[in-house]
């Protein structure tokens, strides 16, 4: 268990440079004779180049593998994405990089800006840093919770310059998985306290309707309804817990998919 | 023989395999990185096919293998579909 709290890093113009990375990523030509195909993955991803303005990673979503089991739950991964990225934005700044959706030659997919040379998390980091990190990997857990991210693993999971980096969130915002509660969780946030800033952080934004109408109306362009809906909810329940300074193993089973529902955990298909 | 090959992209676009994992005797087994094969063998991955929620490990073989290409597609780490040897 941690003797002191650890804080998380703060930069006051990390939102200001969200959103110019995002414009960047929106506007700046792509040099399409380097855009690369990459081996591997079940859905196509490309490395797109923007000509001396960084790279990005490129998920179309006519190259997603559907199941055709799951009729919305594993459907549109980039614009999941997005989604999270969004979230991110509002409540961890700083923690996925910015995403955008943008066409490309006709195809319509999630542009998320490359983070070269990145450390896997703790495996790749010496002991200094690992200590500047810990407490964002509780960040990090809340952040899963709240968009409902199963696939928290060290290969989508950076650091870069002391930040833990969230990359690969296409998998957020679906139903399927409900009954699951995040292992990160217990590894990750169970009797550890809570970095100060992710609490207020959180306060800031339920205190204001504007932050989280913004949130809802941009979401309901990327996501179901219903998924926004349940998010919300989880905003509220993490919240609850930030606010009382720790979070206890026997709080874990309240991090459930939709706090406050009665709506069965299981899909009916 | 059964395989897939796990990449990881580097700055210049170009990608390496890290890992190989084989089907071998009804049950895979993954060389190369050492954290990657560690944590492939003691958290597994997710089973996208199954109705309920379930995690897959090396021990389950063909399972493991069919869903890493699921797991891994973040361009940074790809994970190929089954090759056939």
């Amino acid at each position: 268990m941690d003797a002191l709290p650890r804080d998380l890093p703060q930069n006051p113009d990390i939102l200001a440079i969200s959103d110019s990375r995002e414009t960047e990523l929106l506007t700046l030509p792509i040099d399409e004779g380097r855009t690369k195909n990459l081996i591997g993955g079940s859905n196509i991803v490309q490395l797109i180049y923007f000509g001396g303005d960084g790279n990005g990673v490129f998920k179309p979503g006519r190259g997603e593998d559907t199941l055709w089991e799951f009729p919305e739950s594993h459907r549109l991964l980039y614009k999941r994405e997005r989604a999270a990225y969004l979230v991110s934005k509002a409540l961890h700044p700083g923690l996925v990089p910015p995403t955008i959706i943008r066409t490309i030659n006709g195809a319509e997919g999630s542009i998320q800006d490359f983070i070269p040379d990145p450390k896997r998390t703790l495996r790749e980091t010496g002991d200094g840093e690992k200590e500047a990190v810990r407490g964002q990997l509780f960040e990090i857990a809340i952040f899963d919770y709240v968009v409902w991210n199963k696939d928290r693993k060290p290969e989508n999971l950076f650091i870069k310059d002391r930040r833990v980096i969230a990359i690969d969130n296409g998998v957020s915002f679906n139903e399927w998985l409900r009954g699951w509660i995040p292992e990160n969780l217990s590894k990750m946030v169970a009797g550890r306290l809570i970095p100060t800033t992710l609490a207020k952080q959180y306060d800031s934004f339920l205190t204001s309707d504007e932050k989280q109408n913004r949130l809802r109306e941009a979401l309901e362009e990327l996501v179901p309804g219903k998924t926004i809906d349940a998010m919300f909810a989880r905003i509220n329940q993490a919240n609850k817990f930030l606010a009382r300074g720790k979070i206890s193993w026997d709080d874990m089973n309240d991090f459930t998919y939709h706090p406050g529902s009665t709506e069965s955990i299981w899909p009916k298909y | 023989m059964a395989k897939v090959l796990i990449y990881k992209l580097e700055n210049d676009g170009s990608q390496k395999v890290i890992c190989t994992c084989v089907l071998e005797n009804n049950s895979v087994k993954c060389d190369g990185d050492s954290g990657l094969v560690a944590n492939l063998n003691s958290e597994g991955i997710i089973n996208y096919a199954a109705e309920t929620p379930e995690k897959v490990f090396p021990k389950d073989g063909k399972i493991f293998l069919e869903n890493l290409s699921q797991n891994f597609n973040s361009g940074y780490f790809n994970a190929t579909d089954i090759i056939e040897e």
